[in-house]
This record gives C-alpha cells, structure tokens and sequence, in this order.
C-alpha cells in the first residue's frame, strides 16, 4: 500500500501545486492589471486637470480680451479703414454726404505744399520741432543718467522734472502763460515788453522751451528704467577697473541702453508729421501762423471752431500722404540704427 | 513662523483682495457712466407730467431766461392732458451747456440725445441740417407752427412768420414766400462794439460840448465834417435827442476823445488778448458801418451795386476785397495799436481772457485804478459778467453791482473828414453820404445761423411744437430781451416796466437793434460761401493777410508787433487781396461760375 500511497499523494501534490501556482499566477496577473490601472488612472487624472485649468486661463484671457480687442478693431481697424476711404471722397453739403472723387485731395495737397506757404512754413516747423526733439535727447539721456548715479539732490531733481507728467496740463499751461507773460518781465526788468506768446517772433520759441521742459518726464521714465535693468555686476566691474561716471556711460550705460533710444528714434520720425507744440492748448484755432505745422493745420480742421466735415476727406489724404512718406522713412531709420548701432544684450 | 499666514489664510486673503479690487473698479467704471447722463441738470423727473427735454446752448446769455420760460410754459400747460397717456402737466428739463452743444457735436448725438428742443446759437449753415430737397435727418419740420396764427392774447391774429423781420425770413425760409418751409427759427443776435463807461464820460467831460454838456469837448466836426455846426453833438446818427448824443460822430472826432481821454489820465480800451476775434469784430463793425448793411452784404450775397465797384455778381465779387471799409477798420486798428497809452498793457496778453476783461473794466472804475473807458466786447457780455459784478458788490457796495452803473453801446462813428478832396489825413476816402444814418449791426460775413428747432427723433412731438410756439411769442421774446439783453429777431414791443428793468446798456443795446435807422446784416445760405468754406476762410469775413511770405491773421497784434513786423496798415490791405485775385476766384469757384 505504501507504494500505492506515495504515486497518489504525488499526483495529488502535483495537482495542489500546478493548482496553487495556477492560482498564484492569477493573483500576480491581477495585481498586476490593477496596478497598471491604477498608475494608468492616475496619469488621466494629471491630464484631466491640467486640460481644465488650461481651458480656464483661454476663459479667461478670452473675456478679459474682448473689450480691448473691440476697442481695438472700432477705434482703430474700423477708423483707419473709413479714414482710408474718405481719403478718395469728396463732401456735398447740399446733401450732407460724401462722394468718390478719386485722387483729388491727395493732389491737393501735394499743390499745397508746393505752392501755398503757409503748407511749406509747416513742413519747415514740423521738421524743426522732429530735429529739435533729436538735439535735446542727449540732454534728456544725460538727466536721467545723473538721476540713475544718484547724484546729490536727485531725489528733489526727479520730482521736478516728473511734475509736468503728474499735474494737469492746462495748469501747466496758465501757469506758463502768466509766467511768461506777468513774471518774467518783471524779472528781467522789462515790465512793457510785448508778450512773448503774442510777438511773431518769439512764440515759436517760447512754445519750444515750454515743450521740451515738459517731455523731460517721459524720457526720464524710460530711460532711467533702461539703465535700471543695467545688471549691477557690470558697474562694479566698472569701478574696479577705474572707470569714471562718464567713462561708465559711454561704455556700459550707453550700449546697454540702445535699444530704448533705438525705439525712441524709431517711432519719433511719425512725430514730424503728428507734433503740434501745444499750439492748440495755448491758442485753440487762433495759433498764430509763425507756429504752424502739420499737426496742427490737420488738426483744427477736424477738431475746433474751424473745424468743418467738408476738410474730413482732405485730412484723410494728407494722412495717406503721411504714412506714404513715414513708413519707409521709419523702416529706413530702424535698419540704419540696427545696422551701425551697437548690438548688445542683457 | 509666528505671525506668517497659514496657506488656507493666504488663500482668504487672495480672495479678498481680489473682491475688493473688483469693487474699486467697478464703482470706478460706474462713476463714468452714471456721469454720462445726456437729458436734464438735476432735477427729478416728475412721474406725473410729460417730460419735455430742451438743450439751450449758454454762449454767454445765461440760462435764466430759459429758466423764467421753463417756469411760464409749465404754467400756461399746467392742465395739458396727455391723450395717449391721460398725464395731465407737462414738465420741462432743461440742460444748458456750452462747449458740449457746437453743431458738430449735436448732429452726431441728436439720434440718441433724448432731447427733444434745442436752442444753439453757431449752428453753423442751414444747409448743413436740411438738403435741398427739404428733407432732413435732424430737424423736424414746423412749418406749421410757424405759419398758424394766433387766436388769443397779444399775437392774436399773426404768427411767428408775420412777426419775423425779412432778413431772417431770407435765411430760415426754406421754401418759398408762396409755399414757405421752416425748419428753424434764429435764436438770438446781438450787437458788437464798443462798452462805454457813461458814469465815467459824465464825470471826465467826455462828451461833446453841448448845453447838456457845457464842460464837454470842444472840436467835433459832425457828420457833416464841419466843426462849430449844430450836429457836432448829435452823435454818429447826427439826430438830436437820440442815445449817441455827445459821442463822437467821426473817426476825427474819435482820434480827439482818445487825445482827451489820455491827457485826463484815463486809458480808453482794453480787449482780451486771449481771444482776437473781439477786437476783429468790432472792425468788422467798422467796416460795415462804412459801407452801409448794403454794401457790406454784398460780400455775402455776391448781387448787387457797390459803391466803389459798381455792378457786383459773382464773377467779379472779387473785388469786394478792397472795399474802402476793410481799410478804414485797418487804419483804426493801426493808430490805436501803435500808441501803447490808448490800451492796458493786458490787451496784449494771451493770459488775458475775455473775462478777465471785463473785469479789469469793471474794476477800473475803484478808486486808485486807472480808468478804462471802452470794454471791446458783445452785447452779452453783462450776462457773462454778472459773478465779477457780484464780487464787486460785495467788496465796494451796492452801487458797483449788476445793472447799477451806467454802461452803454457805443455806435460806430463814421467816416467823414470835412477836407476838400474827401479823404483825410489818415487817407481813408470818406464815406458815401447814404450810409451816414444806418446803425449797422450783425452776424458779419457768414452763413452761418443761430437755431431754435425741434429734434427729428422726438417722441413728444406735440409738446414740442406747442414748446417752440409758446417760446416765439411776443411776451416770450420780449422776456427774453429783457432779461439777457440781447435781441431776437422778431417784431416785439418792450414795455417800458420791461426796459426799465433791463440795465442801461442793454437798454441802449434794445434801442440801436430796434431804431428806424438800424439795419441788420443777417447771414446768406449763398452756395458759394457756404460750399467753399476753405476757401472763403482766408480773410473774405475778416482781416488775414500775406506779407512777406507770412500770413498775418490778427491785424491788431500785427501792428503791435510793427517794431519787428515793420507792418503798415496799407500793406496788411495789399497783402488782404492775395487769396482773392481775379484767378483764384475763377480757379476755386470755377464750378459754381459757370452761367
């Protein structure tokens, strides 16, 4: 029997064992699967709430867009695109529209400039104001440097020239008007001499101190933030090497720097044909001729006293004309300063 | 860490920041709309009554016409029922502005303004709110109301159309005298010139001498150019018994009064340097008495008989540039401007504005002041100038307040010299004898227009018309008059309650606009001018002129400036012909040449 015994408790091993590995190989697999479920689960749900998030950022940017972007497309798509249009179109009053009238305002005022001298006269002051705004940026670029250094009393030096940006320009401009006409002849000890705003000869001038001595506060701004962003390593290198503040801003403040006056310059070549002084502000309709420029002819005959509809169409014109002129120009500026200015970054 | 903000604290706090910036914004975006209010001051809308909103452009005169005409129109339609709502009253909402309501600015709100009247003076030209088929975008037609007649009261059996002067009639007709169309109704005009100082001619001795006047000035020629006549105290009109008795009747006469003036210690002008185009009108005043209401609207009509000219149309209209007029107003302008003791130093002050004017004019008369004799200003201006009266009151008395002291209109004197070859010595020619007794006064060369109309988009159409009715009565306008001083140009008696409470000048004002001898110059919807603004622009209504490849436009600030500008009055009068030559005429205005 014991022979007998051991062939059946041998094959019942056999089984028990083929059984419990049949069953263990289950288990492992099952295991396995849940495993790889779960970690498969876990990944979903990393992939779930980044897409949600995502989706809500694009809500988001979406609607805090729109305003903006249709702020965008009346007040500038849509306008340029009208401007372009009336720009070809002529105004009847008798019918209180416009009508196609093809090239003629453009014509208009190419004449103009050629032969009316009040148009020339513009162009000259207009030129004037852009080369004046060229000559005093040096000066703007140094003020900020000394206000960059720190020098003593810069403090009290940034909020003055800063004040023209915070205070009300009409009150700038009473306050200049009485200065110039009240206190500086007394000052000078000319109590009767003419007003320096109402004598032809003057009023240009006085207008351009007053402008310049106003935008000091908008290059101080960029500026100085350009020089800000200098990295602080760079300057004390500077120093240990023994450079002079001069020294430093001819080598390091100035390159460093270029790309906002590279900007400055870029987008100030429109300004010849949009600046206007404050002629408008100072005298409404009634500038005197001496301070005329584009700007400002364009402007009070769309805006003011004078103002009529029927010049819509030719203001238009002459701002196709404009940018026909300035575009290349600010191209021809850009590549000019890219080419031979430095190339630095930081 | 004590004192850091656990996460779930940093999270509130997140959140609350963010609320609170979200309700900063917010009542700062509602702040501007809520301050977007179009219709009415302030007052509150009575749910009882039909509103009627009417937008009155300030322009100087004040609104408390407005308001007394507000308050006597809800009064008269107090038991008004309205048939479609059963609301029995009717409200009036005013809003009076002024910079906010030029023409531009109303034609591109009128659609959604909620205004339904509007009373705008610069409205600009006629032609500009009604096509020439007589339909129009803005206005409503009121033809009718204009044309009914009046069944009770004191306009009973006329209306509006019978009580309006021809002038206006010309220039608000839209139609024809047969089958009439109106659109529109002028508003108000008033005189422009000279504000004289009556207390101060009385004390000073500034009148001719005379038997009212026995200590007054001794010299006049009169009219008739003759010194030691009757009429050398009779004033510009050369009439006795008339207002501008004792004022200077010539522009010789003139000269001698400012000598006086001076030499008795008194400055005779200041004007405002702000605005140039107080003294330009005065000469335009000039200009136009000089020529007489006829020869002046030719430059507006292009039709006509010029003196100087002859037979005027618009092929040759040109001419008009050198009329004799525009030179005698230069040659005035000159001889004040180049001697610096006939004006306050301000004049010439771009800081000077027309307020501060009439302030130092005003205060001149305190003692330890230099008197000012003339106030170059509008017939508006004591409207204006009520807050400086106000003050003054205030400081120095009762008897320095608005409407005591003795203010009046000085008419343009003529241009009469008494010299054998009829010009004198400043080379002005004299002028013609038939325009020695007009009192001209107006808009100057314009088509422009002032407006009462009624808005196209209105929903209380009925009201409105009963409103512009009711405003064009005779009782109305003169209320009116009385209490701004100006003119409406309508056929209306004052009462003399009603003069006697206007104040002086505004009395002398009410007298020259309404004399047999006054003659109005009204604007023209001539196509010519009013299509050809650009090029009508250049001096045609006014005095620019190119010298020296410059183009003055302020000829007052031209002759100041005579030291550096080396400019004379006879070349500012060359230079004025510039844009207007025989070939820029024909060039400019071919296509309205033609036939």
């Amino acid at each position: 029997m014991k022979k007998e015994e051991g062939i059946f408790s041998r094959a019942f091993d056999k089984v028990r064992r083929k059984i419990k590995w049949f069953f263990y190989g289950l288990r492992v697999k099952i295991f396995e699967m849940r495993k790889a479920r779960r970690q498969r689960l876990n990944k979903e749900e990393k992939v779930g709430t980044f897409k949600s998030k995502r989706r809500g950022e694009i809500i988001f940017i979406t609607c805090m867009m729109i305003y903006p972007w249709l702020c965008w497309l009346v007040n500038y798509l849509a306008n340029t695109a009208t401007s372009v249009i009336l720009a070809f179109e002529s105004y009847d009053p008798t019918t209180n529209s416009y009508y196609i009238s093809g090239f003629n305002n453009i014509v208009r005022f190419i004449n103009e400039v050629a032969n009316d001298p009040l148009m020339s006269r513009s162009l000259v002051n207009s030129l004037i104001l852009y080369g004046v705004g060229l000559l005093t940026m040096p000066l703007h670029i140094l003020v900020s440097y000394t206000i960059y250094k720190k020098i003593p009393g810069w403090q009290a030096w940034r909020i003055i020239l800063f004040l023209p940006s915070i205070i009300s320009s009409i009150v700038w401009i009473l306050i200049y008007r009485y200065f110039v006409e009240f206190a500086l002849p007394e000052l000078i000890g000319q109590p009767n001499m003419p007003s320096l705003l109402k004598d032809g000869g003057t009023v240009f001038m006085t207008l351009l101190v007053y402008t310049q001595w106003l935008g000091f506060a908008g290059g101080l701004v960029l500026y100085t933030g350009a020089m800000s962003r200098i990295p602080v390593s760079l300057v004390e290198y500077g120093k240990l090497e023994g450079m002079t503040a001069m020294k430093e801003f001819y080598h390091i403040t100035l390159p460093l720097i270029y790309p906002t006056v590279s900007v400055m310059l870029t987008t100030g070549v429109m300004g010849i044909f949009t600046s206007q002084l404050p002629a408008y502000a100072f005298f409404k309709s009634e500038a005197p001729a001496e301070i005329y420029s584009f700007g400002y002819i364009f402007f009070i005959k769309v805006f003011g006293d004078n103002a009529s509809v029927a010049e819509y169409p030719y203001s238009a014109a002459s701002s196709l004309v404009f940018t026909a002129v300035g575009f290349p120009l600010t191209l021809l500026v850009k590549n000019l300063l890219e080419k031979y200015g430095p190339n630095t970054e930081f | 860490m004590k004192g850091a903000l656990s996460p779930k604290e940093k999270i509130v706090s997140k959140k609350i920041l963010a609320i609170a910036l979200i309700i900063v914004m917010g009542v700062t975006c509602a702040w501007a709309l809520v301050g977007c209010n179009p219709n009415g001051d302030s007052e509150a809308i009575d749910p009882n009554k039909t509103q009627l909103y009417v937008a009155v452009k300030d322009d100087g005169i004040g609104r408390e016409w407005a308001d007394a005409l507000d308050d006597a129109f809800e009064a008269e339609y107090a038991d008004w029922e309205n048939p479609e709502t059963g609301k029995v009253g009717i409200q009036v909402i005013l809003t009076v502005k002024n910079e906010e309501f030029s023409a531009q600015n109303i034609k591109n709100t009128l659609s959604f303004s909620g205004n339904d009247v509007y009373f705008v003076s610069s409205a600009g030209s006629l032609a500009g709110w009604v096509n020439e088929n007589l339909t129009s975008d803005y206005l409503l037609e009121i033809t009718d109301i204009v044309t009914e007649k009046d069944t009770s009261g004191t306009d009973n059996g006329t209306s509006i159309l019978d009580r309006m002067n021809d002038n206006s009639k010309k220039y608000y007709n839209m139609g024809t005298t047969e089958d009439p169309a109106y659109f529109g109704l002028p508003y108000w005009y008033a005189s422009k010139g000279l504000v004289y100082d009556k207390d101060l001619f009385e004390d000073k001795g500034f009148y001719a001498k005379s038997e009212s006047f026995p200590n007054g000035i001794e010299g006049y020629i009169g009219i008739d150019g003759i010194n030691g006549t009757e009429d050398d105290s009779y004033g510009p009109d050369g009439t006795k018994g008339t207002p501008d008795d004792g004022l200077p009747p010539t522009w010789t006469d003139f000269k001698l009064l400012l000598n006086t003036m001076v030499a008795k210690g008194v400055t005779p002008f200041t004007w405002t340097g702000q605005h140039d185009g107080y003294f330009v009108s005065w000469m335009n005043q000039l200009w136009a008495s000089y020529e007489g209401a006829e020869g002046f609207s030719l430059n507006i009509t292009f039709d006509g008989y010029d003196d100087q000219f002859g037979q005027i149309d618009k092929h040759n209209a040109y001419q008009l540039i050198g009329q004799n007029g525009r030179f005698a107003a230069l040659k005035v302008c000159e001889y004040i401007v180049n001697d610096s003791r006939y004006y306050t130093q301000n004049s010439f002050k771009t800081a000077h504005s027309h307020t501060n004017a009439q302030l130092e004019y005003i205060m001149s008369a305190v003692d330890g002041n230099t008197p000012i004799a003339f106030l170059v200003e509008g017939g508006w201006w004591e409207n204006e100038a009520k807050g400086a009266f106000a003050e003054m009151e205030a400081v120095y008395g009762a008897e320095y307040g608005y409407g005591v002291r003795n203010f009046g209109l000085l008419p343009a004197f003529k241009f009469v010299s008494g010299s054998a070859d009829g010009i004198d010595e400043d080379g002005i020619p004299d002028q013609e004898e038939s325009t020695l007794n007009e009192f001209v006064n107006g808009s100057g060369v314009s088509t422009d227009c002032s407006m009462a109309f009624i808005n196209k988009s209105t929903k209380v159409e009925e009201i409105a018309k009963l409103f512009l009715k009711f405003a064009y009565s005779s009782e109305m306008n003169a209320n009116f008059t009385s209490i701004t001083g100006v003119m409406r140009d309508f056929d209306y008696e004052m009462s003399s309650e009603q003069i006697d409470n206007m104040t002086k000048y505004s009395a002398d004002n009410y007298y020259y606009c309404t004399s047999s001898t006054s003659k109005r110059i009204i604007s023209s919807r001539n196509p010519i001018l009013a299509n050809n603004y650009s090029f009508f622009s250049n001096g045609w209504g006014s005095f620019i002129t190119w010298h020296n490849d410059n183009r003055l436009v302020v000829p007052q600030t031209a002759f100041y400036n005579k030291a550096q500008n080396a400019i004379t009055a006879e070349e500012y009068f060359e230079g004025m012909a510039y844009y207007y030559t025989q070939q820029k005429w024909e060039t400019s205005l071919a296509q309205y040449l033609e036939g």
